[in-house]
């Protein structure tokens, strides 16, 4: 057997599937139940947080950008962190005006 | 030569590399609809920053159990695009449609809690805009929390009539053994993309109650 350079088509264990749509499941609920708990400052990070968790394993795993090749990697990883730039420093200009 | 009804153009040195390229393509799509989104949810940080009381007034004003049953729906219909996917490479076309029918069935009803939720605030006197009888004692910044669930919960359902679309091809595609297990790929990877938006949309308009 060689190893395959990009995912070439090859179908993965039907397993790493199941056990990504679980995180998936489980990360949601405990997302859900902390909302509830009111946790004041660290609710909105603690949200996102989850979130980003949550895109990373749809990406890695329904996506499979885990076994892609490199150029589709990065388009996607810069796509990603461009985006967070904005949304972060859209945020901070208002936060931070005197 | 032909693997569902896929050919090897000259320019590619093997198949593999043909994929690749396809999927590149699908992925450079993908960037701009992620900065496409992105524009709005750097729009939704910095409202949310100048007005965080009307911010997390309007969150509670939307229903968490809808909208969290709505991410678990989008959730399971990504894992069976991802199985339709799977099944296609495998060479089990029917196990694909069944997979693929499911999907979209999924969509289907998300669409129809979303329109439960915008009925909802249609009733309340909630419109985008800022026009409705709810705005009238509500604070300041109401009205751009509204505009702006109302615009990108809008566009993101937008999204999900398209991807049904896509997956719907797919699936005729499919039954006439004319579907390449890449191009299928390519087809989910936009049905993931959707789950994406909604897996952020999520917090912003259910959960961030302040």
């Amino acid at each position: 057997m060689t190893e395959e350079s990009g995912h070439g088509g090859a179908a993965v264990p039907v397993s790493r599937y199941v056990w990504s749509f679980v995180a998936l499941v489980a990360l949601t609920l405990t997302s859900f139940a902390l909302s509830r708990l009111q946790l004041g400052a660290a609710e909105t990070s603690v949200a996102i947080a989850i979130a980003a968790l949550k895109v990373l394993i749809v990406a890695l795993f329904f996506m499979r950008l885990r076994d892609e090749a490199p150029s589709s990697r990065l388009t996607g990883v810069a796509a990603f962190l461009f985006v967070t730039l904005l949304v972060v420093f859209a945020a901070l200009d208002i936060i931070t005006r005197p | 030569m032909s693997k569902g009804g896929m050919i090897l153009e000259s320019h590619f040195d093997s198949m593999e590399r043909q994929s690749e390229t396809a999927r590149l393509g699908m992925w450079i799509f993908l960037a701009s609809e992620i900065l496409l989104f992105g524009a709005l949810f750097a729009l939704y940080a910095a409202y949310r920053s100048a007005w965080p009381e009307a911010f997390a007034e309007g969150v509670r004003e939307n229903d968490a159990v809808l909208g969290t049953t709505n991410t678990l729906v989008l959730i399971t219909s990504s894992l069976f695009a991802a199985l339709a996917a799977d099944r296609l490479e495998r060479g089990r076309p029917r196990a694909t449609l069944l997979f693929l029918a499911l999907t979209i069935v999924l969509a289907v009803g998300f669409l129809v809690i979303k329109s439960v939720e915008y009925g909802a605030h249609f009733r309340e006197g909630i419109f985008p805009g800022g026009r409705g009888g709810h705005f009238a004692h509500a604070p300041a910044g109401t009205p751009i929390f509204f505009t702006l669930y109302f615009g990108m919960t809008g566009l993101h359902a937008l999204h999900v009539i398209v991807g049904m679309g896509v997956l719907s091809w797919c699936a005729l595609r499919v039954r006439r053994g004319t579907l390449s297990p890449n191009a299928l790929e390519i087809g989910a990877l936009y049905w993931h993309l959707v789950d994406c938006v909604w897996i952020f949309l999520w917090p912003c308009y259910y959960l961030l109650r302040g």
